[in-house]
């Protein structure tokens, strides 16, 4: 247990000297809150201004959030723990009383602790600067966080699982984020996408993180179908990904 | 009284999908020794000691280090041997006290890390990142690691792969130090230097299985190369008066130079015959066999092939 303790400690540290991780759950949501938050006007359901219809703060915030939480799950995760089995720091550990295993949890602990950092950020500064308000079904909110951050992790582990190299595992994260991050309605609104697509979307993990942290930010209940979505692919991809670990 | 081995390793047997990675090796390390793996990469070397340290199961035979089994006593064994593996790195920011800190953080007793960054000389780079060291430094620091939980066993593989020749010479020093601190070295190398400066014996491996184990001095001299002496004769020589002494095996010319091989007293034979024909012998020179040569002598190709 000290040694986990420590092993967190120290991956903690390391995550706070690397610039690019900082960046993705620092600068990256809130800057973003900031850009795009400011084009609406007041929070709430009603007012949206005709040159974007679908868009509320809360939206624009629950996107935010989400994108810190798809960026720290499918960028630097993989990319972490597949330069940590590349460079044999994995192997390394496996000589000594420590299990490798813990370094994959520190891993998660630490980001999770970062996806937190990021989230509060996001509702502090929404809230100070453009008059967001907070959200308002607190727990719902806290359910789609915690169901949000567990999908999308465990998918990042898959990555690091599957992928040979730290390069690969920082090629793949990407190139899932993108799609996911459409289906999430980034780019679209998922009322504009043609019905098949929408319905496609409920099921992807970043769309129904992102739905249930509006609905609850806007004081509504998350559709248990998204929780439901969340909690299956996180059980499944989080098995799947621990079978297939390698660890050299 | 005989010394119980640290390490036993009996008819150990290791395939990889589609290939014997070892195929028979068996050798004794006993305590306080320094004990070198020798062979040229891909004979099974690091799979051997990978098995030693518990990172496979062998496919057959059986390994016992401490009186443990690497697979089935782990957790003990990880305690009380340290290794350090070939080709592992630390995260790139990772500083060289915190490394050492948080390994020491893994074990039932560690070593004192300040103490060991000063006996590795690494005292004035401790804040150092890894991703800054010199190839030395870091082979200092993985050094430092496998000793950080005061091991009974080091396990040191390809420990000189890709250092300078200057860096080598401290890293043996430094190998040296750990043995006389009462830690037994089991190193694993392809450098037949390296074994011949710091092993006490050696275990010869050649595709996958033990061809000689033995003192590098013993392996040198069973070399059928034998020895060579080389010097320019103040005047013509019949080389007959060479030929017909039994040590000499050999005589050949090289511009004004004569180069004699044989074994036995070789030196003093010829010396004889030189002062009875009144030749002085200028640039004489006496070459042994390396552990080259008797690698050459036991697997009847060169290591570098």
């Amino acid at each position: 247990m000290k040694g986990l303790f420590n092993l967190t400690v120290t991956e903690f540290k390391l995550l706070l000297r690397d610039a690019t991780a900082l960046f993705v759950v620092l600068a990256l949501p809130v800057g973003f809150l900031l850009i795009f938050g400011s084009m609406v006007s007041g929070g709430g359901s009603g007012a949206t201004p005709d040159a974007v219809p679908h868009a509320s703060q809360e939206f624009f915030s629950a996107m935010a959030v989400s994108i810190t939480l798809g960026m720290l799950a499918l960028f630097t995760i993989p990319t972490y723990l597949g330069t940590y089995r590349e460079k044999g720091i994995l192997r390394r550990l496996s000589v000594t009383p420590v299990r490798p295993a813990a370094l994959l949890v520190a891993q998660l602990a630490v980001h999770a602790a970062m996806a937190v950092v990021g989230v509060a950020l996001v509702i502090v500064v929404g809230n100070a600067i453009l008059g967001v308000g907070v959200p308002q079904n607190l727990p719902g909110f806290l359910i789609a966080f915690v169901l949000g951050v567990a999908s999308l992790f465990t998918l990042g582990l898959l990555i690091a699982a599957i992928a040979p190299s730290g390069r690969a595992a920082g090629g793949i994260g990407p190139l899932l984020f993108f799609p996911l991050l459409f289906f999430a309605g980034a780019w679209m609104p998922k009322e504009r996408m043609p019905e098949i697509l929408a319905r496609f979307a409920d099921f992807t993990p970043l769309s129904a993180t992102m739905d249930s942290l509006q609905i609850a930010w806007q004081g509504g209940s998350p559709q248990t179908l998204h929780l439901a979505v969340l909690a299956v692919f996180a059980l499944v991809v989080g098995l799947v990904a621990t079978r297939m670990f390698r660890w050299e | 009284m005989s010394r119980v081995p640290v390490i036993e390793v009996e008819s150990l047997h290791k395939r990889y999908r589609g290939h014997t990675a070892v195929e028979d090796v068996s050798f004794c390390v006993e305590e306080g020794e320094i004990f070198g793996i020798i062979g040229p990469n891909g004979a099974g070397k690091t799979t051997t000691v990978e098995c030693i340290e518990g990172l496979r199961r062998p496919d057959g035979g059986s390994v016992r280090v401490l009186g443990l089994d690497p697979t089935r006593d782990g957790a003990e064994l990880r305690q009380r041997v340290g290794a350090q593996l070939q080709e592992s790195e630390l995260p790139e920011n990772l500083r060289v006290l915190e490394a050492l800190d948080l390994y020491a953080s893994f074990y039932r007793k560690p070593a004192n890390p300040a103490r060991l960054i000063e006996d590795l000389g690494l005292s004035k780079k401790r804040n150092t990142p890894f991703g800054k060291l010199s190839g030395g430094q870091k082979q200092r620091l993985s050094i430092a690691l496998a000793l950080i939980g005061s091991p009974e066993v080091a396990v040191l593989d390809e420990l000189t792969t890709g250092l300078d020749p200057r860096a080598r010479c401290e890293t043996w020093g430094l190998v040296e130090k750990v043995r006389a601190s009462g830690v037994t070295v089991l190193l694993v190398t392809h450098f037949m230097d390296e074994a011949e400066r710091l092993c006490d014996r050696v275990a010869v491996i050649d595709a996958g299985k033990v061809v000689a184990t033995d003192t590098p001095a013993s392996l040198t001299a069973r070399t059928s190369a034998g020895q060579r002496i080389r010097f320019r004769p103040s005047a013509s020589l019949d080389d007959r008066l060479l030929t017909d002494l039994p040590e000499v095996s050999g005589v050949s010319h090289h511009r004004d130079e004569i180069l004699v091989t044989g074994t036995g007293d070789l030196l003093g034979a010829i010396t004889s015959v030189l002062t009875r024909y009144d030749i002085a012998a200028h640039d004489l020179r006496v070459e042994r066999p390396t552990m080259d040569d008797a690698f050459l002598a036991l697997t009847g190709r060169k290591l570098d092939d």
